[in-house]
């Protein structure tokens, strides 16, 4: 399999994986007392616990560990101009992981 | 009545990802606006749920489009270099907007997407497609350096196409700007890249379609994290929206093929008139 269907197969499948977390962890906030009333503006930027966010943590760093591989594949078959524009947008995706780029109050 | 209005997110984000995945749009530029104009859902929220659609619309057609050779790795990390530039500073200009000057300031994004939206709806119901078989010429330049070339077989013509890129740096300044409005509104921006892909970059319009809706797994994800720090994110609206648009997008792909897009584009140009004018009303009532 080259490097660009690993790529395509590891988004997807991660992709199915963070779509179950995050309708099982919606279930279980549910379930914990949590409201369906998706209405209720006061729940915005509220802290919530960890684990009702792993759905969302697991699904929004999919693509950046799609491109890390994409990249150590793409350099071991010599396929410069992939590893190139990966390496770029893996720092972007970096920084905006770490917070780096955040609204002041 | 919430239960009940969930089930709706879910078949309506079901049919925005056979729209989007036909039209190569996110399936944001439906979604954000619908919901903007019709609930009273949190501005970040909504948005950040419109990222996460036109992700995952994205990540759930990848796989059939690079298997059908509709497109390639390269041209997604071009377009989602330039996204990522733009979706950090307009998802940064969104949220300040929000904070800064409140329901003045939602009041001001929902009027500015509604005309914009209006102008896209326009631009795209006069847009003449370049059509299926334009070829870039032998690949040189930055264009060969990065890989931007390929051929295409399309089976409703049965012809094999070759394409290669051209004009990258305005398209990639083009890209970029499309990245902020992306960022700022939440909508994936599929219905600015399709066009510019195509006519400014010369690739046929099935490997632009492609392209783009590929792109937003990529591109939107440092935007979407910006939505993530703030808190701006709701699981229970996610697990509506998301498990349809990814048995949207699955289906959409395989009809991207087969189908006019022509057709497609009329549907998604209707609901996003329908969607402006709501908004526009809705911003007005504030404002005025």
């Amino acid at each position: 399999m080259n490097s660009e269907k690993v790529f395509a197969n590891i988004l997807f499948f991660l992709s199915i994986v963070s779509i179950v977390i995050i309708v099982v962890t919606a279930v279980g906030e549910v379930a914990a007392g949590g409201s369906l009333n998706i209405f209720e503006d006061s729940r915005h930027g509220v802290a919530k616990p960890l684990w009702s966010m792993l759905g969302v943590y697991i699904f929004a760093t999919t693509p950046l560990l799609a491109l890390v591989i994409l990249t150590a594949l793409s350099a071991a078959r010599k396929n410069f101009s992939i590893v190139v524009l990966s390496v770029v947008i893996i720092v972007f995706m970096t920084l905006a992981m770490l917070g780096v780029v955040k609204v002041s109050h | 009545m919430d239960p009940f209005f969930l089930i709706l997110l879910f078949i309506a984000s079901f049919g925005i990802g056979i729209i989007g995945a036909l039209a190569g749009v996110g399936g944001g530029v439906l979604f954000t606006p619908l919901m903007m104009a019709f609930t009273d859902l949190n501005i970040d929220i909504i948005r950040s749920t419109g990222l996460a659609l036109a992700m995952m619309g994205s990540a759930f057609v990848i796989r059939q489009f690079i298997g059908a050779g509709a497109t390639r790795v390269n041209f997604i990390l071009f377009v989602s270099l330039a996204l990522a530039v733009g979706s950090i500073l307009g998802a940064f200009v969104g949220l300040f907007l929000v904070k800064e000057y409140g329901k003045v300031g939602e009041a001001y994004v929902r009027l500015s997407l509604g005309v914009l939206i209006i102008i896209v709806a326009t631009i795209m119901l006069t847009y003449r497609e370049g059509g299926g078989r334009i070829r870039g010429g032998e690949a040189r330049g930055l264009a060969k350096a990065l890989g931007l070339y390929g051929v295409f077989y399309d089976p409703s013509i049965k012809e094999e196409i070759k394409y290669t890129a051209r004009n990258l740096l305005p398209s990639f300044v083009l890209f970029s700007g499309v990245g902020f409005i992306s960022g700022m509104f939440g909508v994936g921006g599929g219905w600015a890249l399709v066009p510019v892909l195509n006519i400014v970059m010369g690739l046929p319009i099935k490997i632009a379609v492609a392209t783009s809706k590929t792109s937003f797994i990529v591109g939107d994800m440092p935007g979407f994290w910006v939505y993530v720090h703030e808190g701006a994110v709701e699981n229970l609206l996610l697990a509506a929206v998301l498990p349809g648009v990814a048995l949207g997008s699955i289906v959409g792909a395989r009809l991207m093929l087969v189908t006019r897009a022509r057709v497609i584009k009329m549907a998604v140009v209707a609901v996003m008139l329908i969607a402006a004018v709501q908004l526009i009303n809705r911003a007005l009532s504030v404002l005025l």
